[in-house]
């Protein structure tokens, strides 16, 4: 029994991905050579500590990639999406990986092996230096998240939380909001900002009071994004 | 080469030898999922020391030997593999990519080998 194979041509996130500028017969080599699989909420591409195989490409959903540090708590680094790659800075380095990635919610993700995407590399510029634009902004982000957590207090740092997560998965809806289109619990903004659960649940409840904010079922819409960026002290 | 009634299939240790020459040896320090359940591979494992378990509805259903080599043909046909596959802490894997399976297939580093994965390649679905 053969699987139905997402191919790269028709993939719905082929023009934000690092393959956006090649030709369909490019894209087709690599449609013949990857593995897709969908991944259910809670499965796991791959685990903190373990090798790299190489480059997974998400095309539909959302990845959480976090770390658990040695008293056991997760903290999420990142969130993925489609269009996005993961596993391409262990893949460099030859270190295992330093981070799990989780599916959020049933996601389709692409697989490419190690000796594949560095050919791919060698011989297609444009992959190339979509992976180093891809290591830059995440290092810029490293960079900024270090500040943050060092110059902004628990407030400012879920403003630029929710700007960012705006950036990623805003949706403008008919009356002027931006909805984010990610089911985030409590927990888990918690850990991306690093404060306690109760700290992030007194801070939500501010900015809804304060008109920033309100929330459709698990769904957070930002009403004034000005405002937020003001307590953010940033300029997306 | 033995058959399994899983979809597991054993190496004699000239063959394991051949393998561990094109492909290095990683171990596995925290237990992880390799693949789950209607999954295709990402890579082929091929397993040397240690534990690795194949489990479907929770339940343990094969424990693999040393010698087991998993994935192998569901990678190369890009189908589903009908169980998950559990690894435990300090165990010993060799993980083959399709990279380095097709370089085998086409000759580059042993014919015996060759052979070997064509015939698994080409066995019928458990």
């Amino acid at each position: 029994m053969k699987k139905n194979k997402t191919s790269c041509e028709n993939c719905e996130s082929r023009m934000s991905g690092v393959f956006c500028e090649l030709t369909n017969d490019e894209l087709s080599d690599i449609s013949e050579h990857k593995v897709t699989n969908v991944y259910k909420k809670g499965q796991n591409l791959f685990v903190q500590g373990n090798h790299p195989y190489g480059l997974y490409c998400v095309s539909r959903g959302n990845i959480k990639v976090s770390k658990v540090g040695p008293d056991g708590k997760e903290s999420i680094v990142r969130i993925v999406k489609g269009g996005d790659v993961i596993g391409h800075r262990s893949l460099f380095t030859d270190q295992n990986y330093t981070a799990t990635a989780t599916a959020m919610e049933d996601s389709t993700v692409c697989f490419l092996d190690k000796k594949f995407i560095m050919k791919a590399i060698q011989q297609l510029p444009s992959v190339a230096m979509n992976i180093i634009e891809k290591l830059s902004r995440d290092m810029g982000a490293a960079e900024n998240k270090v500040s943050s957590f060092h110059q902004k207090n628990v407030r400012e740092r879920l403003a630029e939380l929710l700007l960012l997560l705006k950036e990623s998965h805003g949706e403008k809806t008919d009356d002027g909001k931006i909805r984010i289109n990610i089911k985030l619990t409590r927990e888990e903004m918690a850990t991306m900002i690093g404060t306690a659960n109760e700290t992030l649940i007194r801070f939500i409840s501010e900015f809804k009071d304060e008109g920033l904010i309100e929330q459709d079922g698990k769904f957070i819409i930002i009403k004034d994004e000005d405002e937020l960026m003001s307590w953010a002290d940033v300029n997306y | 080469m033995k058959k399994n009634q899983y979809p597991i299939t054993s190496l004699d240790p000239k063959l394991i030898d051949k393998i561990k020459s094109v492909a290095p040896i990683h171990r596995y320090t925290v237990s992880t999922d390799l693949f789950y359940e209607g999954q295709t591979p990402v890579v082929a494992f091929l397993l040397l020391d240690g534990h690795v378990q194949l489990v479907k509805n929770k339940k343990v259903r094969k424990v693999l030997n040393s010698g087991d080599l998993i994935g192998l043909r569901e990678l190369i046909n890009h189908s589903p593999f009908p169980l998950s596959a559990q690894v435990l802490p300090n165990t010993d894997m060799v993980f083959l990519d399709k990279s380095t399976i097709l370089e085998i297939l086409d000759l580059v580093h042993d014919s015996e080998l060759s052979e070997v994965f064509k015939e698994i390649i080409h066995e019928e679905a458990v």
